[in-house]
């Protein structure tokens, strides 16, 4: 039983070979009976999360608006085992163009990710960097870290509701709030 | 029978592996097969990792990136020269404001390119070391945005008295770029103090870094505990990424509980890999002020005002309500039971 598996698994795996090697160089088979490609790398990629737009109606004194950030997914095809990091940084709010209208204290937090999943059921991820809320400014604060040989393949970061909270002063003026939110995905150094 | 089950468990394990072994080969060797929908990437040429170029005071050294649009959309992709200094908690920072650093020396070839859909473009950029240059690494980046991301959101119009927001987001890929000149590989760590620091009705200890040296830290590991009376009032145990030289880093530790006003002693030490071990011996007061400022601010930004002890009685309600009619009706049907058969 066990040998018939493992021949049958010699053959499929032979058979993966081949195809990855007519798939990834069908020109550069060189002679009959030669089996030879070459398999170029893939990229790494981040898909950055939607972000719900939000209306809040003031009150006079300081509160908090939550709103909800999708999903995201961070891929590295490279097979370069170098890992990478996501960092994540905000502008400082405006109304209607003007920083001092958001209000004195106008701040954005970010509830830190929960760890990320891989549905090809792959281990040794990215590592979420730190815990709880956290204020976010114009300095990067890295949320995940793949270090060297991890965080290979798709890795999805779920969707959640309520986990980017703005406080919105007591003194800040009705309008259009802006800010921006830049996520970073960059090579180990 | 349980043969049969693990023969055909077996094989449905292992067509499973086949098809994600087939899926793995089919996206390493095809990656426009399998482009997300994200579609930006950027990566230095001939390597998956970041560029390494050795070069000399008041020399020039050459490099390429290559640009990748991995979408089935046309992109127009902006290109731009960064220093990289530290985040908040290790891990590179790519700065493309104005620069200060090695990001200073580097001239991209082209500032802007447009990809037609799954096509790529290699960009060459020469960076001129400075002739008063230091000796070690010294660390910039390129940093790609596709540039629908940089696009004004639409507007959407407040009622009175209501503000209408928008988060805008904008995705950045980078590639480093370290250029090494002759000179010791030197690393170290050095703390510079702590302190608390109100926002948002958020208390958060901080304490200052500064790598030092003349090539980065890999990482750091760094344990404390903060102390009142001879108490712990809390500990933390994080792990810090990358660190460059040169780039001071405000680590902020969320303060768990609500302080007190009063002085506490914050212990421990942090091992950076391949530097000597920083000793934490410092002392951080809660002020009236401060006291007062974290007052004013009000709670802490919280999902949920109701504390989590509420939860678990809340929970344990639920299970009683449940178990507790369905245990009655049990013990009564099993005392009718006996009476039936008396």
């Amino acid at each position: 039983m066990s040998t018939f598996t493992f021949r049958r698994a010699g053959r499929l795996a032979a058979g993966i070979a081949l195809t990855s090697a007519l798939v990834a160089a069908p020109s550069a088979l060189a002679a009959p009976g030669d089996v030879d490609g070459e398999i170029d790398p893939g990229a790494l990629t981040t898909v950055t999360p939607t972000i719900a737009p939000f209306t809040d109606t003031l009150t006079g004194v300081a509160h908090d608006k939550a709103t909800d950030i999708g999903a995201w997914s961070v891929t590295d095809a490279r097979g370069s085992e170098v890992g990478y990091t996501v960092t994540v940084s905000a502008t400082a709010p405006t109304i209607n163009g003007v920083a001092a209208d958001a209000g004195t204290g106008a701040t954005v937090s970010l509830e830190t990710p929960a760890a990320p999943t891989s549905a090809e059921g792959l281990v040794a991820g990215p590592e979420v960097s730190g815990s709880g809320m956290r204020l976010l400014d114009a300095d990067a604060e890295t949320i995940a870290t793949a270090q060297i040989e991890n965080g290979m393949g798709q890795w999805d970061f779920a969707a959640d509701t309520g986990n980017l909270v703005l406080r919105i002063p007591g003194d800040a003026k009705p309008g259009t709030y802006l800010s921006t939110l830049t996520f970073t995905t960059g090579v180990l150094l | 029978m349980r043969d049969g089950l693990l023969a055909s468990h077996r094989s449905r394990r292992l067509a499973g592996a086949v098809a994600a072994a087939l899926a793995v080969a089919l996206v390493a060797a095809a990656p426009a097969a399998a482009a997300p929908s994200g579609g930006l990437s950027i990566a230095a040429e001939g390597t998956g990792g970041g560029l390494r170029l050795d070069g000399e005071p008041g020399g020039m050294v050459r490099g390429a990136v290559r640009v990748s649009n991995l979408s089935r959309r046309a992109m127009t992709v902006r290109l731009q020269a960064a220093d990289i200094g530290n985040a908040a908690n290790g891990g590179a920072d790519f700065r493309t404001g104005t620069l200060a650093r090695a990001g200073r020396w580097l001239t991209l070839s082209a500032n802007e390119v447009r990809l037609a859909p799954r096509s790529s473009r290699r960009v060459g950029f020469t960076a001129r070391v400075p002739a008063g240059a230091a000796g070690g690494s010294h660390y910039a980046g390129v940093v790609a945005i596709d540039a629908a991301d940089l696009a004004p959101p639409p507007a959407r119009k407040a009622a009175e008295g209501e503000q209408t927001g928008t988060i805008q987001r904008i995705n950045r890929m980078a590639v480093p770029v370290s250029i090494r000149l002759p000179g010791p590989v030197r690393r170290s760590l050095a703390l510079s103090g702590a302190a608390l620091d109100v926002r948002a009705g958020q208390t958060t200890l901080r304490l200052g870094l500064r790598p030092g040296g003349t090539a980065f830290l890999p990482g750091a590991r760094i344990r404390l505990r903060v102390v009142r009376d001879g108490r712990t009032v809390f500990g933390h145990r994080a792990g810090l990424g990358q660190m460059v030289p040169g780039s001071a880093i405000d680590y902020g530790i969320p303060w768990r509980g609500r302080p007190t006003e009063g002085e506490y002693r914050i212990v421990g030490e942090i091992r950076p890999e391949g530097a000597p071990v920083v000793r934490i011996d410092e002392r951080v007061a809660f002020t009236p002020e401060i006291a007062e400022r974290l007052e004013r601010e009000g709670v802490a930004v919280t999902r949920s005002a109701i504390p989590s002890w509420i939860w678990i009685v809340l929970a344990a309600a639920a299970v009683l309500i449940v178990v507790a009619p369905l245990t009655a009706w049990k013990l009564a049907r099993r005392s009718g039971t006996l009476v039936t058969s008396r």
